[in-house]
Order: C-alpha cells, then structure tokens, then sequence
C-alpha cells in the first residue's frame, strides 16, 4: 500500500513534464494531452484521497529521502488529498467546459502555450497542497502567480493585458511581503520544514523571545496570502481579470488560483504558527473584520452591474469574503466551514463562469443583461447551470451555496458573543444582498424578448454540456451529501499538525 | 532613540529600508519601469536581509580546505541557497513584466499605467463579439 504514497510527488512531477511535452505539440494536440494528464491526475489523487482516509493519519513523503532537517519533504493526510481531488475535478471541467471558448479567444498557433500554462497551473496547485516545506511553497506561489498571468493574457486583446498587469503588480506586492515574512520567520526559527517551524514557533511563544518579530511575520505572511487571494480591499485587480479573460481561464483564476492560496494560509495558520498562537496574535480579528468588509462591499458592487461577468467577479470578492469571515472565528468549526465553502464557491464559481459563455454564444457575443434576456431559451442547458450556481450562491437549499452558509452559520453560533452577532447580521445581509443581485440574473436569463435571436439552428457543444452537467451533479453532491465531506475536512483538520 | 542592537543589526536596518523604498516604488509608481525596478529592489533588499543573517563573523564559506572538518570554521549554507533560489524566481518575474510592458507600450505608446488603463477602456467598442460558427462543429 505504501506504493500509493508515490502517487503524491508523480502527480507534480506528471504535470511539470507534461508542460515541457506540450510545448513540442500542436494546439489541439496538446490540449488532447493537457486533458488526458489532468484526468490521470484526477485518478491519482482519488488513489491518495482513499489511501489517506483509509490510513486514518497523514503520511509524510521524504524528498531523495534525505532526513528531516535537511531534506524537502511532502506531506498527504485526507485534508490534502480532498483538496488535490477537488482541484483536479475543477480545472478538468473548466478545461473541458470553455473548450469553443478557447477555440474562439485563443490564436491557433498560441494554443499549446496555453496547456502550458494549464499544466504548470495544475503542479503548482497541487504543490502548494501537498508541501511541508515554506520555502518551496513560496516558489510554487511564483509559478502560480506567473501561470495564472499567463492565462489572463492568452486572449489578445488590450483589457486583458492591462489586467494581467494589474494582476502581476498586486500579485508581486503579495509575494514580496511573503518572501520576507518567510526569511523572518526562518531567521528566527532556523527552519524552513514546517513541522520544525512548529516546533521553534511553540518554544518562542513559550519563553516569549522573538515576540514582536513573531507578530509581524504572522502579519507579513497573512496579509500577503490576502492580497493574492483579493481580500476586500485588495480587490482591484480582480474584476478585469476575471471579466475579459477566456471562459476557462476565468473559472481556473476564480476557483483554482485564490482557493490555492487561502488553503497555504490555512496550512501556515495550523502547521507553521499554529491555531492557538495564531488567535492570540489577535491575527484572526483582523481577517474576520475585512472577511465581513468583503462580504457586504462585493455585493454592494456587484448589484450596480449590468455585465454578466463582471457580475459573477464581483461576487467572487464577496465569496472570498465569506471565507476570510469563516477563519477568522477563530475555531476548528469556522476553519470547517470555510474549506467547505472553498469548495462550494468554486464547484459554483466556474460552473457560473462555463455557463455564462454558453449563454453570451447565443446572444450575438454580448456580456450585457440586456442582449442576455432571454438567452435561457436559446441555450436551455446553459441557462439551467446558470440558474442552478445563481441559486446556490444565494443558499437555496439542497445546494452547496446552502450547506455551506449553514456550516458558517453553526461555526458562528459558537464563537464568540460579538463576532456571533456580527458574524449571523453579515450573512443575513449578504444573502439578501446576494438574491437581489443572481435572482435578478437569473430573471433576465429566463425573460422571453429579443426573439430574432431565436435560431433553433444552434446546438451547444458537447463539451460544454458534458461539463455543465458534471457541474450541476457536482453542486448538488456538495449540497445533499456534505456530512462525508465535512467529516472528511474535519479529520484532516485534526491530523494537521 | 537606538537600541543597542541598532548596529549590530545594521544590515537587517539597511534592508528593511530598502524593502520599504521598493514596495513603495512598486505599488504607487505610475512608470512601469520604474515598478519593475522598484520590484527589483524589493527583492534584492530581501536578499540582503537573507545573506545578512546567514554570515557569521570569522567564518569561511562550506568548501572544506585544508581538512578542517569542524561546523565551527564554516557558516550556515541554507540562506545562500535561498538567495539563489529567490534571485531564480524574481528574474523570471522581471522577465515576464518587461514582456508585459513592451506590449503595452506597443499597443498604447506610454509606459504609463494609469494612461494605459484609461486608454484600455476607450480602446475597445463595449461589445465583444465572438465569432460563432452555428453550423460547424468544431472538431474536438
């Protein structure tokens, strides 16, 4: 069984190796083989998954195995293999979803360095789940950074350039600010495993040596994973990337790229500084007020716009808000509910960005509400995934918008007096919030005008359909059986340190 | 005013200094070159701070010379390897922002960002069309 364990570093390896193939292959080609490798991984990680929570603990993967202090290393418990599971599914059906999308963005010639950029995409995600150590997980956070740029620019035009500058400017404020949180943090503990860090870290806040250089780092480091993941009011570059990008890229930046560095800040939240110091640097307080922020001001902003996308952008600012709220309780419930709602948001998010396309197809290439109205008839199944991640996102039940609001709501019950009131006002506002702005959508997707659009002529792609549905199966999996998953994130949560 | 480790750390002062004049630069710069170099800084500045604290005084770089086998005559290797790795990661970066930059300049003729970024919005017509062949299936 121990063979198993191999899968985890092969998975990396399998996808840096397929970006140098796929930069000798042709367009279509490469995606063929960009598909296939993402599936295999999907199967290893399975493999990983089911190995961990059979195990019952997490494993450590020795790199060339030299030992502990020395070596790099790997670590997998059932927490990391869900989330290497989540993440392959997702950037698999929005690879496979926005398939016309990169066909019509995309110049023919350009196309393998876009599966490129998919694939290192894919390593540096799984790297960042699977590392135990600091420093190389900074160095995943460059190629991710790096790859997802890639991906915002691959679509020629001058909005996405721009956005993909903002984006590498907001981006490298981030990684600066945690290149040196983790050269402190290193300078004061001699450590870069984080185990070991751990360790150092426990006996420092012990002997209270190194007391403020502590805090600072733990403010470096979350503030910098904050700004890459678009935290409220380091927002600004989010819309335009998300709003002119192709179909796929938007879904990878929206539920890939920002979820892979909150699960780092998480992981450096329970295995660098742990959970108790972390709370009581008062670190928490500080991320639960921007998450409540977050969560009123995106969806402020997003009910005052008229285009599609940027709407579903805006959103995301509000959902990343939701997840900032949940860590910032401060309890193993809050940090529950909000990994679960990093994959509820992006199960929702790229299934809203995939549909989206479909709908814009069959309204003569137009983004606004206007020309929008409607489209639900024209592209029946686009407009139900549309209305099925709108619903979610509101919270109606038996989907995983729903689950995942009653999770936080559970965590809140339990925390303290203050942030429980704050916490349960916030998410009552903001799911009303929420219902003005999707159901709106929602309504002018399903408003029958514009009929000389009507062309029975057009038939969706089979991509796109077989992605939706996966999709739409997916939300509804999150949403009915959430108990196995919770349980799953729940002992993961556990064995983490 | 200084704390009696204020020289002995000087280096730690000097870099931080520099780290703060480089995020500056880079976040509220409007030339794009000059965030690029701003950037550069910044990250120099944390390479400093990491051969710094790697550097005990009277030591020798590892490479054994002379058979002198004792931790003691050499200093700690890990921050130089940090160093490389970073100075690896930053000059892809600064690759990839200079390309970032020669397009724009191609396309708006200033290196200006926020002249580039109202230049953007006029550029391109509100709609976005997107060729849609109905009839034809493409061939994935």
């Amino acid at each position: 069984m121990t063979f198993i364990e191999n899968f985890v570093p092969f998975s990396i390896i399998l996808c840096m190796g397929a970006g140098i193939i796929s930069s000798a292959l042709k367009g279509r080609t490469s995606r063929r083989f960009s598909i296939i490798i993402l599936s295999v991984v999907l199967i290893l990680s399975c493999f990983v998954l089911g190995y961990t929570v059979y195990l019952g603990h997490a494993f450590v993967y020795v790199m060339g195995k030299f030992p502990a202090p020395w070596g790099n290393e790997l670590r997998a418990g059932c927490l990391e293999g869900l989330m290497a599971v989540f993440f392959s599914v997702i950037m698999l059906l929005s690879v496979v979803g926005g398939i016309r999308g990169q066909n019509d963005d995309i110049r023919e010639d350009k196309m393998n360095l876009y599966f490129i950029m998919i694939d290192l995409m894919m390593a540096s995600l799984l790297a960042l789940v699977y590392t135990n150590d600091l420093f190389t997980a900074y160095v995943f956070v460059e190629i991710n950074t790096m790859a997802a740029c890639a991906l915002i620019m691959i679509r020629d035009n001058g909005h996405t350039l721009v956005a993909a500058t903002k984006y590498m400017i907001m981006s490298l404020l981030g990684s600066g600010l945690l290149l040196i949180g983790i050269s402190m943090l290193y300078t004061i503990t001699g450590q870069l495993l984080m185990p070991n860090i751990h360790e150092a870290v426990v006996r420092l806040n012990e002997t209270g040596e190194y007391a403020i250089p502590l805090t600072v780092v733990i403010g470096l480091m979350s503030v910098a994973l904050a700004i890459k993941s678009a935290l409220y009011p380091f927002h600004s570059w989010l819309p335009e990337a998300y709003g002119y990008s192709t179909a796929s890229s938007s879904a990878i930046l929206s539920s890939l790229v920002s979820k892979g560095y909150i699960f780092l800040l998480i992981k450096i939240f329970y295995r660098v500084i742990g959970m108790d110091v972390m709370v009581g640097h008062k670190i928490t307080n500080i991320l639960f007020v921007f998450g409540i922020i977050g969560m009123i001001m995106g969806s402020v902003t997003a009910i005052r716009q008229t285009d599609v996308r940027h709407l579903i952008a805006y959103s995301s600012i509000a959902q990343i808000g939701y997840i900032y709220m949940g860590m910032g309780l401060g309890s193993n419930a809050g940090m529950v509910a909000a990994i679960f709602h990093i994959m509820a948001h992006g199960a929702t998010k790229s299934m809203l960005f995939i549909a989206q396309r479909g709908l814009v197809e069959v309204s003569d290439g137009s983004k606004d509400f206007s020309d929008l109205k409607g489209s639900g008839f024209r592209n029946h199944l686009a407009g139900l995934a549309f209305a099925v991640g709108a619903f979610s996102m509101v919270g109606v039940p038996l989907l995983a918008g729903f689950t995942s609001k009653v999770y936080f709501a559970e965590a809140a019950i339990t925390a303290v007096r203050v942030k429980m009131w704050i916490a349960m006002i916030t998410l009552a506002i903001s799911t009303i919030l929420n219902a003005v702005y999707f159901i709106r959508a929602v309504i002018s997707v399903y408003t029958p005008r514009n009929m000389e659009y009507k062309d029975s002529s057009y038939k969706p792609s089979t991509n796109m359909a077989f992605a939706l549905i996966c999709f739409i199966i997916f939300n509804f999996f999150l949403g009915i059986l959430s108990y196995p998953i919770a349980n799953t994130i729940e002992t993961g949560l556990k064995v983490f340190d | 005013m200084f704390g009696p480790n204020f020289f002995h750390n000087i280096y730690s002062v000097v870099a931080v200094i520099l780290f703060s004049v480089g995020f500056t630069t880079l976040m509220l710069h409007r030339n794009m070159i000059k965030k690029i170099i701003g950037f550069n800084i910044m990250d120099t500045a944390v390479y400093l701070f990491l051969a710094s604290k790697g550097y005990i005084e009277g030591r020798k770089a590892p490479i054994i010379v002379n058979n002198v086998m004792s931790t003691d005559a050499y200093i700690n290797p890990i921050p130089a390897g940090l160093v490389l790795t970073g100075i690896v990661v930053s000059v892809s970066v600064t690759a990839l922002m200079l390309s970032i930059t020669i397009r724009l300049y191609e396309r708006y003729h200033t290196l200006d960002i926020d002249e580039i970024s109202l230049r953007s919005k006029k550029d391109t017509p509100g709609r976005n069309k997107y060729k849609i062949d109905l009839e034809g299936e493409e061939n994935e």
